[in-house]
């Protein structure tokens, strides 16, 4: 089932992400985030395990950052994001084991610049969270 | 989208519209949309307007929020935007006004072939492009860079490519800012904005970038094409492509840094992704000196795949590039910020222009023009799709109302979720093909993401940017073979 749903956006694509917890939403939006830009081409390849902090301002922002620092990362070291744990999530910071495996094991399918502030949100009702990110694309 | 408010523009005149400061309180000037009316239906159908006016809230802004007929919906800013602030006054910088994409841009070179001379070739020039030009999503490639290397490259821009042997001094005084903005300081680089950067040299990337194979279709300025040496039936190469991942994660740190100066500086704007700070502080210094770092990068980026060009052209015709007459014609940034001076309410003000998604277009007699064009006015590059049409202009005098800007494409209509649900990745090749045009792609998605009918058509931009005066039509080419990546 998917975790996500896409909103219109003329040049850009935006996404809405909804979870039962805060930590489903952070890890449902990372998911989505590599899922637009790589489809899984071979079963096996081997995982690496990353240790990511990111510290914020506000709940927001720390979404913003959590998602282009694992972006950054995932070009800068080629890699694409299987699986993710958040082990903790506050409003101003968040501690997560990343699994990672490298891009020849995905098909790439769109290049996204950055995640950007408009637009950006994050709002709770009852037990729902919900998410909206604009992606650069 | 019904959820938004009508919009009340006044006309100015058949290709100017005015947003009132009255839309929003806050806007400290108006809003100008360069459009006519067919254009401006398609305008009013996202929230491309909006983000005019929420632009006209940053400090220091003088004049109006400028809009070109390219306009559409971005992050913050619209995209096809052009906003000035005076320095002097508190005006500020925002990354947001730049873009992700610093210094995306395009170069136009030509060639000495005749469309009917090499038409039985196009097919395998196109395959030859498409095999050793590295494109696609986080393309890689041959050229790799040590550390100490992309510092010059940061520094240097194109040089750095015509020292290594990949170019002319020709093709330096034919790049905007001769291929290297003063002012780049490679210390305010993150290590990781470097880790990005090395391995993307000489790389198309995806998206809307391409490598176009062109013919002249049509003259419109007989003077200017003498001046550039251009007929019709000449056979063109158009390159459209940025500053890589190195661009993205430069814009990345700074804007979220001066989301902090908001609060810092006391600025309100009504869209966070607006985040500025003066362009005299030192946040605003530092982003200045990491910009022009990812602009530098961007022309050294489009010197390598010129030479990469210039390279299979020579394999393809056995023949040297100088003898094929591979000159550059010229090379235009579209996202970018520079200190200008330009003359206000009369008076000579250093201003900081941010143009995102538009061209600078000097008029004649500039003082940064080269020689050659200091009689025609600077060329002004403006691509299309890839099934209709892309164009060469001149600047203007009357650009003096814009800075000097003009537009930079034909501006998105369509989202890429719609483009993905109603377009048929098969037809789309068939159409193309009847129209003669052999396109190369890394992804079918981005075919189909980049189709023709997502696009204005370009045709219609064009006339209102000739017709309201700010640049003024050279001649139109059309897509002979596309590489995307």
């Amino acid at each position: 089932m998917k975790t996500y749903s896409f909103l219109e956006h003329t040049a850009d694509i935006a996404i809405r992400v909804k979870a039962r917890t805060l930590k489903t939403l952070f890890k449902n939006a990372a998911l989505a985030m590599f899922d637009i830009m790589a489809e899984k081409k071979t079963r096996h390849a081997r995982e690496k395990v990353l240790y990511v902090t990111v510290k914020a301002d506000s709940l927001e922002d720390l979404l913003a950052r959590w998602l282009n620092d694992l972006l950054s990362l995932s070009s800068a070291k080629s890699f694409i994001c299987s699986r993710i744990k958040i082990e903790s999530v506050s409003a101003q910071a968040l501690k997560a084991k990343v699994f990672a495996r490298g891009i020849s094991a995905y098909r790439l399918r769109t290049e996204i610049k950055a995640v950007t502030y408009h637009e950006l949100s994050i709002r709770r009702r009852g037990s729902l969270w919900t998410g909206k990110v604009v992606f650069d694309v | 989208m019904s959820e938004m408010r009508e919009c009340s523009l006044e006309k100015i005149d058949d290709y100017r519209f005015r947003i009132p400061r009255s839309y929003k309180p806050g806007m400290r000037v108006p809003g100008i949309v360069y459009a006519d009316e067919k254009l401006l239906k398609d305008i009013r159908r996202d929230k491309a307007v909006e983000q005019v006016a929420n632009v006209a809230f940053l400090p220091g802004i003088v004049n109006a929020s400028l809009a070109m007929p390219d306009i559409h919906w971005g992050y913050g800013f619209c995209i096809g935007g052009v906003a000035a602030t005076d320095i002097d006054a508190g005006g500020v910088i925002s990354p947001g006004g730049v873009g992700y994409d610093i210094n995306c841009g395009v170069r136009l070179l030509k060639t000495e072939f005749e469309y009917e001379e090499i038409k039985d070739k196009i097919q395998e020039l196109t395959l030859a492009l498409f095999s050793d030009i590295p494109s696609g999503v986080g393309s890689k490639g041959d050229i790799k860079v040590s550390a100490r290397e992309e510092k010059e490259i940061l520094l240097k821009g194109s040089a750095w490519a015509v020292a290594k042997g990949w170019g002319t001094e020709e093709d330096l005084a034919c790049t905007e800012e001769r291929g290297a903005i003063v002012g780049a300081d490679p210390s305010v680089i993150s290590d990781r904005a470097y880790e990005r950067g090395k391995a993307q040299s000489g790389t198309l990337g995806s998206g809307n970038h391409f490598l176009e194979v062109q013919v002249i279709d049509q003259l419109y300025n007989a003077a200017a094409c003498d001046a550039l040496g251009l007929r019709t039936g000449q056979v063109m190469v158009m390159i459209h492509s940025g500053s890589r991942g190195f661009g993205y994660q430069v814009c990345e740190e700074y804007v979220r840094s001066m989301v902090r100066c908001l609060e810092k500086y006391g600025i309100n704007v009504p869209d966070r992704q607006l985040a500025c700070a003066p362009v005299d502080s030192p946040e605003g210094k530092a982003y200045l000196a990491a910009m022009r770092c990812a602009a530098n990068y961007a022309w050294a980026n489009r010197q390598c795949l010129m030479h990469l060009t210039r390279c299979v052209f020579e394999r393809v015709f056995s023949m040297s590039w100088q003898k094929m007459g591979m000159e550059l014609i010229y090379d235009v940034a579209h996202n970018i910020a520079k200190i200008e001076t330009h003359i206000v309410d009369g008076k000579e003000k250093k201003l900081c222009i941010h143009r995102k998604g538009a061209t600078r277009a000097f008029p004649p007699g500039h003082p940064e023009l080269p020689s050659q064009y200091k009689e025609i006015g600077q060329p002004v590059i403006i691509p299309g799709d890839m099934g209709r049409n892309s164009y060469l202009l001149v600047g203007t005098h009357k650009a003096a109302e814009t800075f000097y800007s003009t537009c930079h494409g034909a501006g998105r209509l369509m989202s890429r979720t719609a483009a993905l649900r109603s377009i048929n990745v098969n037809v789309l090749l068939k159409d193309l093909e009847s129209k003669g045009i052999i396109v190369k792609a890394s992804g079918r998605g981005t075919l189909v993401e980049e189709a023709p009918q997502v696009y204005k058509d370009v045709n219609d931009v064009v006339d209102v940017v000739h017709n309201a005066g700010i640049s003024k039509r050279v001649c139109r080419m059309r897509p002979l073979g596309v590489i995307k990546g």
